[in-house]
């Protein structure tokens, strides 16, 4: 039953409102079997994008291809995909069961059938014995599981999931995650998904496209799109940067470069791309920091040292963050585990921090 | 601010309760006329009797106005069920440019005096040959009852989301399928009682009725307005209390209807 996913591909898809553009000519390929997800703030055309592939957005210009079909002039209902909502959209005046069957009776499914399959399905998002129930007499999450078997119980081989857990809570959102992940694994369908939590994203996909003003910003996996950002949008969107205007770089031994920042900071980094062009800045993700002892370290190729005095502690569980004013006046956050045998620094402490030049990167600002 | 007077709370509720016996009073006042023993309509009325209701029983010409104005009345709330909720669809779930605009001339002929619709419709129907007939009473009627109806299903589309619709058509429901399994079982409610009000408003009529019926299809509230003029006893009264009470039945249905959908709606955003 665990049919392959479908491929998606995107070619120039545009959706302009008069002269507003709500999704610039837009080059996406999803890999069948895929977990891919978008995200960016409100208005960056992710949910434009998701309502296009689903059908209920014609696009202004391009094409949308499942299968490496075009189904931009098929309506919605030919489409044969599963659609989750933020909002559940469970149909109130039927059962759980009936609710499940809805798209199978559509289809003219055998009674038999359809008592099988969504008895099946109810039992994969573990709500076997609800079946009965009405929606309204459901948590939020059990309702939002049971839009889950109704998108899936026909096979669709994509699924289309509209921020589908940004109306539960932070706990129940984990449990979720959990169990859309085991969903995905047990379904094997491809699955686009658009949500504003950057860690549900990291934590859900294979891939993520990040978006910002109607355009992709950068498409990659969590990890490659944390360590590598392609520039400070996406260095600042997904988790936390420190980022520093950069007025010059100079080579500084063969593989290594001197940053000097806009308010006058030197930062060793590691040899930049030749591809990097305007205007640059300078990314430090706020746990390579290391923060100590005010000292008149000597920098060298591989290593910055940046003294600062502290501004504020915030402990929270597990986490210490130290906000640095450094002595040229940028803000800087340090993110350390919390550790007893470490020292620990007072509000007005004299601080050095100090960051490997691997962990200093160079990146384009826009 | 109200703890610091404790009289005012007491003072507010005399208030409230003479508005409401204002409000109520002379719709009630016709029920104890109607069991006057007089044989004039006056008040207060003196005596008991039944003789009233006997005589309207009897009287062939009640029971043709009544059958008029259910010939008139149950027309005219089909066809505004029909018209208010496809005006209902465009205007809330619709992507049209003027929606607000269309909205307002939807509910236009609620504010406008039915005096004005009468008079432009009269010679319209005059050049149509309908007029007297129970069609011009129904059309006329229609105008007004288009916007009751538009009115409630328009409130009962807004009460949930236009995602219960995309979610049906993502299932593979086609426009068809969604409105009659998804869309109407949610707006059943609204269009029963903007249905039941535009019968009400229709079988309460005067105005058009006047302008549109003729002898042979006079409508209860226009019969009752000639017996007014002509002979003035209790047999009015009567009449008025029965259909005071049929309107009555029909109000707690409205009332029911909406509490049911009230509370069935609630789960729809859980």
């Amino acid at each position: 039953m665990a049919s392959r996913g479908a491929s998606v591909a995107l070619k120039g898809l545009t959706k302009r409102y008069g002269t507003v553009v709500a999704l610039a000519p837009t080059d996406l390929v999803v890999e069948p079997g895929e977990f891919f997800s978008l995200i960016g703030p409100s208005g960056s055309g992710k949910s434009t994008l998701l309502g296009s592939v689903a059908g209920f957005l014609p696009p202004t210009a391009g094409r949308i291809e499942l299968d490496g079909k075009d189904v931009v002039s098929v309506p919605p209902y030919q489409r044969n995909l599963g659609m989750v909502f933020q909002s559940y959209s469970l149909f109130p005046h039927m059962s759980v069961f009936e609710n499940v069957a809805f798209p199978l009776r559509l289809r003219k499914v055998g009674s038999g059938e359809i008592k099988r399959r969504v008895e099946r399905m109810l039992e994969i998002v573990r709500l076997p014995q609800l079946g009965s129930r009405r929606p309204e007499q459901l948590s939020g999450g059990q309702q939002q599981r049971v839009a889950l078997a109704r998108a899936a119980v026909y096979d669709p081989r994509l699924l289309l999931m509209d921020e589908p857990l940004g109306a539960l809570d932070k706990n129940l959102r984990e449990e979720m995650q959990y169990e859309i992940r085991q969903f995905h694994r047990t379904l094997g369908a491809t699955i686009l998904y658009v949500t504003h939590d950057q860690d549900e994203a990291a934590t859900l996909s294979d891939r993520i496209a990040i978006m910002k003003d109607g355009r992709i910003a950068q498409v990659g996996g969590p990890r490659e799109l944390y360590e590598k950002p392609g520039n400070a949008f996406v260095a600042g969107f997904l988790g936390e940067a420190n980022l520093f205007d950069v007025a010059d770089v100079k080579a500084n031994g063969s593989d290594r470069v001197l940053i000097t920042t806009r308010d006058g900071l030197q930062l060793a980094s590691d040899r930049r791309d030749a591809s990097l062009a305007g205007s640059l800045v300078a990314c430090i993700r706020p746990e390579a920091l290391a923060i100590q002892q005010e000292g008149a370290a000597p920098q060298t190729q591989c290593k910055s040292y940046i003294p600062g005095r502290v501004q504020d502690v915030v402990y929270t569980a597990g986490t210490v963050r130290y906000h640095v004013t450094t002595v040229t006046g940028a803000r800087c956050l340090v993110k350390l585990t919390s550790q007893r045998h470490l020292p620990q620094f007072d509000v007005g402490q004299a601080v050095t921090l100090a960051c490997s030049s691997a962990d200093t990167l160079l990146i384009q600002k826009e | 601010m109200l703890r610091l007077l404790p009289l005012v709370r007491p003072v507010i509720a005399a208030f409230v309760g003479v508005v409401l016996i204002y409000l109520v009073l002379p719709t009630f006042v016709v029920l104890p006329l109607s069991f006057s023993a007089q044989e004039y309509l006056s008040f207060p009325p003196q005596g008991f009797s039944i003789k009233w209701y006997q005589r309207l029983a009897a009287n062939p010409t009640w029971l043709d106005a009544t059958l008029n104005s259910l010939m008139i009345g149950i027309p005219t709330a089909l066809l505004s069920m029909v018209l208010g909720t496809l005006g209902a669809l465009a205007v809330v779930r619709g992507s049209l440019v003027r929606a607000s605009l269309l909205s307002a001339l939807l509910v236009a002929p609620m504010m406008l005096p039915h005096v004005i619709l009468a008079i432009g419709l009269y010679p319209v129907m005059l050049e149509l040959g309908l007029l007297r007939s129970h069609i011009a009473a129904i059309l006329a009627h229609t105008v007004i009852g288009i916007p009751l109806v538009f009115l409630t299903v328009t409130a009962s589309l807004r009460s949930y989301s236009g995602s219960l619709e995309r979610a049906a058509m993502t299932l593979g429901a086609n426009l068809w399928q969604t409105f009659w399994k998804v869309t109407l079982p949610m707006i059943l409610p609204g269009v029963m009682v903007g249905g039941i009000l535009a019968f009400a408003s229709s079988f309460d009529e005067l105005m058009l009725s006047l302008f549109m019926t003729g002898a042979t299809t006079r409508t209860l509230p226009r019969l009752m307005w000639e017996q007014m003029s002509d002979f003035l006893t209790p047999v009015i009264a009567a009449a008025a209390s029965l259909v005071f009470a049929f309107s009555l039945v029909m109000l707690g249905m409205a009332a029911l209807l909406q509490k049911r959908s009230s509370t069935a709606g609630g789960g729809a955003h859980g």
